[in-house]
């Protein structure tokens, strides 16, 4: 999946889907990841998924945002998502 | 601009018909107790919570058109707030977020977006987000997260960080080497900033003294400004303004009290008298 390269030539235009822990399984298959059995998220190819600012490891519990149009993870802590508006969108 | 401009201007206006429909025919249309927040960058925002398994099927479908183009992404429920509000804290300070970007240490840089957005939840009244904010912040930058917050909020960035940014710009050197030099001064004042106490909520009578003789002992620092918050820290400042009236070669040269998101806060501003000044 690509990166959300759209989303940092436009900043205006985008939005995010909200969703509560019930949904968060659809949400991943949606891009096509899942949960390992151990409940760690997983790509496609089985490989880990770690929130791409901090690097903590993913569980359902702490699945804060996916960024628009991409596979970009980030978990629950609300500062990490300051690392998408510093290197993807444009000012 | 409403929910039917921001689908025309993506690119989605096929979907009007339907959602029109849609909106006729449910008497329960309502913008509240939402589940999808569009265009939320600070200028607008909609949110919506499908009524009816129908319009789930709509909204899903706005869903994978808009995900499909890159514009749409998933946030948990209790982090739509914040980034809400760091859209917005970010339409607002474009001129500042522009003039720090990579000048600082990305890192910082961060802080500062997540400082801002503190203070306009906080300048809005909103103490529980502002207050859940600083708690993340302060996890994930647990050394200088604070200070960066306080530096934001003493408009330091906007004032003295402002004008030594400036001087370095006005010089005229080449932006690689102008990066290279506010990095390295930014980065000696987040360590140590001389012209400033913020009062944390553990320190003590001793401790401002501590910090003040530091300051006023080094021979070029003639003022500096301490900051307490939170009417627990009233008593403090009392006492503080008492030991600078009873010092020799120091006084106080401002006094001011405000409030912050109800909180009490005092800035005392003292100042070094260079002939009378003798060692705290």
């Amino acid at each position: 999946m690509k990166k959300s390269k759209d989303a940092k030539e436009d900043n205006i235009d985008f939005g995010f889907i909200s969703f509560d822990e019930e949904q968060v399984q659809e949400i991943v298959e949606k891009i096509g990841f899942h949960f390992s059995k151990s409940g760690y998220l997983r790509t496609k190819n089985n490989e880990s998924k770690n929130c791409d600012c901090c690097g903590h490891s993913i569980k359902k519990g702490n699945l804060g945002s996916i960024l628009p149009g991409s596979d970009i993870v980030y978990c629950d802590n609300a500062i990490c998502y300051t690392e998408y508006m510093d290197k993807y969108l444009k000012l | 601009m409403g929910l039917p401009d921001t689908l025309k201007k993506l690119g989605l206006g096929d979907l009007l018909n339907i959602l029109k429909i849609n909106v006729d025919n449910s008497k329960n249309f309502h913008f509240k107790d939402t589940t999808i927040n569009i265009n939320i960058t600070g200028r607008d925002q909609i949110e919506y919570t499908p009524p009816n398994t129908v319009e789930y099927e709509l909204v899903r479908n706005i869903h994978e058109k808009l995900y499909k183009k890159g514009v749409s992404g998933f946030v948990r429920k209790d982090l739509v707030m914040p980034r809400i509000g760091m859209m917005a804290t970010r339409a607002k300070n474009k001129e500042i977020f522009k003039k720090y970007k990579e000048r600082i240490d990305e890192k910082y840089y961060r802080a500062m977006i997540a400082s801002y957005t503190i203070i306009n939840f906080e300048n809005n009244g909103d103490y529980t987000t502002s207050n859940e904010l600083f708690t993340d912040m302060v996890r994930k930058f647990p050394i200088f997260g604070r200070h960066i917050y306080n530096f934001c909020r003493s408009g330091l960035m906007e004032g003295f960080f402002w004008n030594k940014l400036g001087d370095i710009i006005y010089q005229g050197a080449e932006e690689d080497i102008i990066r290279e030099n506010f990095k390295k001064i930014f980065e000696d004042y987040v360590d140590f900033y001389p012209h400033a106490i913020w009062v944390n909520p553990i320190m003590s009578f001793q401790d401002i003294i501590n910090e003040i003789a530091i300051r006023f002992n080094i021979n070029e620092i003639i003022w500096l400004d301490i900051y307490f918050r939170g009417k627990d820290k009233e008593e403090l400042a009392d006492c503080i303004i008492e030991f600078i009236e009873n010092h020799e070669g120091i006084h106080l040269d401002s006094n001011e009290t405000y409030t912050i998101c109800n909180s009490f806060c005092r800035k005392l501003g003292i100042r070094k008298d260079f002939n009378k000044f003798q060692n705290i």
